[in-house]
């Protein structure tokens, strides 16, 4: 794969301080500190309603952030928005599927490649031989990337609506990683999935992980986080409970206790 | 000092009115969550229906009819229970199957309601205004507050039944089974269904008892004013809304509360600020704009109202259709999903069917109806782009369109004709400086009046915009000494090209044609880019759209810029192929009209406008062979409506809707 970068990134690709989420008296993420180093897959895990996604979306630009501040590699912002934060090479899909109506996995997927266009105004009006190429160069890498994620060729000019659940989860990687990300967040990639779909779909992540882009993802199968993860962050009512390798995160009594609690 | 209280007395009469339909709208929104367009067309058919009632013998369709003469009290009681029949029946028709599909689909099939409505109203009573039969409350005594100040007997009256009105709602849904319902449906339906709430008929009764509240206002409003006409519903359906969301829409007593207030602002800017009767309406829109912005909550409303329905139209479902519609269908999508029109030179196989046609149709009438076709499908190509390609619901387009027309005809009448005392004639080259530069003036006006619509959506997003259209409609009617006002700018020279006057229907066709080309390039190379898949992003799923690093705020603006420079192009042709604009030319039911023809085309398709316009303009003719079309001309309109409804609820994608164009440049 040609397509994705492969340059050392900077140690860290994802970097959180105090970050803190608060809808009306609610206290949904509190002073949550996170590294998410280069060259590395980064699992949250923990009970419903610990502030998994809503941690996943303040350092997204979804949810602005009462507190706290986000770095995408070593740049910073006071207040991001989610297109910046993509500007600023972080990519993400979403836990309920997000895809665009009408429009087929090729078009999808190339909507991801937004911010790489250059063609200005004029130029897509003259629609010149710049203009031309780039999109063609685009098109390539987006059958490239479709093949990439697992997805048969038959599918490029499918209504991506029209795809299985699971391939709709793979176009919408395909897309996240057509922006050529240094981060890829991944909200339950593996959820409603069947045995081997998730095999299938975990070693994506690894090949992925492998060609130099960090992954953050929540993910509830622990067989998989311990399969993939290098780095677990167990949330617990919105704190940070521990962090730590997956086999010492998993073996952590306060770990068992915070889902135990949850089931009682 | 008499003046300030008889200017609050007049301000709590039309408050009293307005606040009664601001309830009727805002029990109706509280439940749906949606904007009924058809809601001045209640308000004009109770009035309408009351007064016909009370008549001995009245004219319909143009046929002398023997009438009740029933009293006020009898005629307005059954003229509301009708009007509630009907509310209930068009919601059951138009709005009921669409209560999952996109919000844009409701909205436009209760834009195409109130257009069925207001024709059928034309066709059955006359264009014109009539008088209301009789002053039912003229022996009412009259209530003298102060020397100078009398309350007339009407308008106690009409205070009191407004104000009964209301406080007999506010019980009904605070007080009874099936009021509890509608709150119930109101939060959350899914969860009120699931306690066993009928939600469906909960709708509909909302929907009987709004229209028949609107009916009363109407009837009262036609009785004070003592007119009724076709059109006498569209401001004060604005006004109604306008005090709903003044009060918080959704909330009885805000709606109230808003009703009031408006009133008053009116009736005290009307008579203290300079030339306040002309701008009274103005001052209306101004408030709505500034409240959607700033307080779309209103003053007693909850902050989560209005909350986005992702989804355009075209991804909607629609409804299954019978056999027969599924026939009618699949024979459309043949025909537009035919072999040829697949192939990559279709588009010059069209061109050239389009030169045949100029350079064969010997009528001059014919042609003139053609170019009237390209203007048509040309505006509809500009609104597409922003409510077809964008997902932006626009009914402010025609005032880009209205720019446009007026830059070049202020440029070619107001300064070289009068004030150099030139001859136009010898400036002709500068039509085609004013063709780019007109657009570009439309389209920098389409970026400042979209910049405050980006923080509202959907139905709102075109209540918004329908206001800033109708502020410059009336200031380019009152502004006499720039826009000669109503009267229109006449004497705006014919197009030429060096020496070569184009003043024949053919040879404007072919301007018209070239420029058509030209235009319809201009949009295909961007929708067909990143700009364009940015757009249908944006439409689609605009968080999603954001997280890939799409600016929303950029390309909201692009798309409004993009329609408005296509207005403005349109509208600088449009005024020297007419020689003649007037603010007439750009009203509010020329906006639907064109929005209309893009949903019968196709939204977001590049054919769908040409083949809306050239569907529409040709029935236009032919149907004038039909009889009673030929009697009633406004039935043709109805007919469009009702086509527009039929098409919304079982192809939304309109008629080329299967021949959708990629997004790739290919």
């Amino acid at each position: 794969m040609n397509t994705l970068p492969t340059t050392a990134m900077p140690d860290i690709a994802l970097k959180a301080r105090g970050l803190g989420v608060v809808f009306g008296g609610l206290t949904a993420v509190d002073a949550l500190d996170l590294d998410v180093m280069g060259h590395s897959i980064h699992a949250i895990i923990g009970p419903n309603g610990a502030g998994k996604t809503t941690a996943v979306n303040a350092l997204s630009g979804f949810q602005p952030p009462t507190r706290g501040q986000v770095w995408i590699g070593n740049v910073t912002r006071d207040r991001w928005t989610s297109h910046q934060m993509a500007q600023a090479g972080l990519a993400r899909t979403f836990q309920n599927i997000r895809l665009f109506g009408g429009m087929t996995v090729l078009e999808t997927v190339l909507v991801g490649a937004h911010k790489l266009f250059r063609g200005s105004l004029p130029a897509l009006l003259w629609r010149c031989a710049t203009a031309r190429a780039e999109e063609q160069r685009q098109e390539e890498r987006a059958r490239e990337l479709i093949r990439f994620v697992g997805l048969p060729d038959a599918t490029v000019g499918q209504p991506a609506q029209s795809l299985s659940y699971g391939n709709q989860r793979r176009v919408e990687i395909a897309r996240a990683l057509m922006s050529e990300p240094a981060v890829l967040v991944l909200d339950e990639p593996l959820a409603g999935m069947n045995v081997s779909e998730k095999a299938e779909v975990s070693e994506l992540i690894r090949v992925i992980r492998r060609q130099g882009v960090a992954v953050l993802m929540i993910e509830h199968d622990m067989d998989v986080i311990r399969s993939l993860a290098e780095r677990v962050t167990v949330m617990h009512q919105g704190r940070k409970l521990t962090e730590g390798s997956a086999t010492d995160v998993l073996s952590d009594p306060r770990v068992q206790d915070a889902y135990l609690g949850k089931m009682q | 000092m008499a003046y300030f209280e008889q200017l609050v007395l007049n301000g709590l009469l039309m408050g009293a009115i307005y606040a009664l339909a601001a309830v009727a709208y805002t029990l109706v929104y509280g439940v749906v969550k949606m904007v009924n367009f058809a809601f001045g067309e209640l308000f004009m058919l109770g009035a309408f229906l009351t007064a016909t009632l009370m008549m001995d013998q009245v004219t319909l369709f143009g046929h002398a009819m023997a009438m009740p003469g029933m009293g006020f009290g009898t005629a307005a009681a059954l003229a509301m229970a009708m009007v509630a029949a009907l509310g209930g029946l068009i919601d059951r028709i138009a709005y009921k199957p669409l209560r999952s599909a996109p919000r844009l689909a409701p909205l436009i099939t209760s834009i195409a309601v109130s257009v069925v409505l207001q024709s059928l109203a034309q066709a059955a009573w006359g264009p014109g205004s009539q008088l209301f039969p009789g002053q039912p409350f003229e022996h009412v005594p009259a209530i003298a507050l102060g020397p100078d100040l009398v309350i007339e007997g009407t308008e106690w009256v009409v205070m009191l039944a407004a104000v009964l009105a209301m406080v007999g709602v506010h019980l009904f849904v605070h007080r009874t089974v099936l009021g509890g319902a509608m709150r119930a449906a109101a939060v959350d339906p899914m969860a009120a269904s699931l306690v066993g709430v009928p939600v469906n008929r909960v709708v509909g009764a909302a929907f009987m008892i709004g229209s028949a509240l609107a009916a009363l206002a109407g009837l009262l409003y036609a009785q004070t004013f003592q007119f009724t006409s076709a059109t006498m519903g569209f401001l004060p359906g604005l006004k109604a809304l306008t005090a709903a969301v003044l009060g918080g829409i959704g909330s009885v007593p805000g709606a109230a509360l808003g009703g009031l207030l408006l009133g008053l602002i009116e009736s005290l800017a009307a008579g203290y600020l300079p030339e306040g009767a002309v701008y009274q309406d103005v001052v209306s829109f101004v408030l709505l704009i500034l409240l959607l912005v700033f307080r779309p909550q209103g003053l007693l409303g909850k902050k989560e109202m209005n909350s986005a329905a992702p989804g355009s139209l075209t991804s909607g479902r629609g409804v299954r259709p019978g056999r027969t519609m599924a026939a009618v269908l699949a024979g459309i999508d043949r025909l537009f999903t035919a072999a040829w029109l697949q192939k990559p030179n279709a588009k010059l196989i069209v061109l050239a069917a389009a030169v045949v046609l100029g350079l064969a149709v010997p009528s001059d009438y014919w042609l003139g109806i053609f170019v009237m076709v390209l203007i048509y499908g040309l505006l509809a190509t500009g609104l597409n782009v922003v409510v077809g390609f964008a997902g932006l619901l626009d009914l402010g387009f025609v005032a880009f369109w209205a720019i446009g027309a007026y830059f070049t005809s202020i440029l070619f009448i107001d300064i070289i004709q009068q004030a150099w005392g030139l001859d136009p004639s010898a400036w002709w080259w500068l039509l085609y400086v004013n063709l780019l530069a007109g657009g570009l003036v439309a389209g920098l006006a389409a970026m400042l009046i979209g910049y405050p619509t980006l923080r509202v959506r959907g139905d709102y997003l075109a209540i918004m915009t329908l206001g800033f259209g109708e502020i410059i409609r009336i200031v380019a009617t009152n502004w006499v000494g720039f826009t000669n006002g109503p009267m229109g700018l006449r004497g705006i020279p014919s197009p030429q090209l060096f020496g070569w006057v184009l003043d024949t229907p053919r040879s404007q066709y072919f301007f018209a044609l070239a420029l058509a080309v030209i235009i319809v390039l201009f949009v295909s190379r961007l929708t067909r880019s990143y700009v364009g898949r940015a757009w249908v992003a944006l439409r689609e799923n605009e968080e999603a759209a954001e997280a890939m690093g799409i600016s929303g705020t950029r390309y909201k603006l692009m798309a409004y810029a993009c329609s408005g420079f296509v207005g403005g192009v349109v509208g600088v042709f449009f005024a020297h192929f007419m020689r003649y604009i007037s603010p007439a030319n750009f009203t509010l039911f020329e906006n639907i009209l064109i929005l209309l023809l893009v949903v019968l085309g196709g939204l977001g398709t590049l054919a769908g406008p040409f083949l809306g316009a050239a569907v529409w303009l040709l029935f236009l003719q032919l149907s004038m062979h039909i009889p009673l079309v030929t009697e009633f001309p406004e039935l043709r309109f109805a007919l469009l409506g009702i086509l527009l409804i039929a098409l919304v609820l079982y192809r939304p994608d309109g008629l080329a809707g299967k021949a959708r164009s990629r997004l790739t440049m290919g």
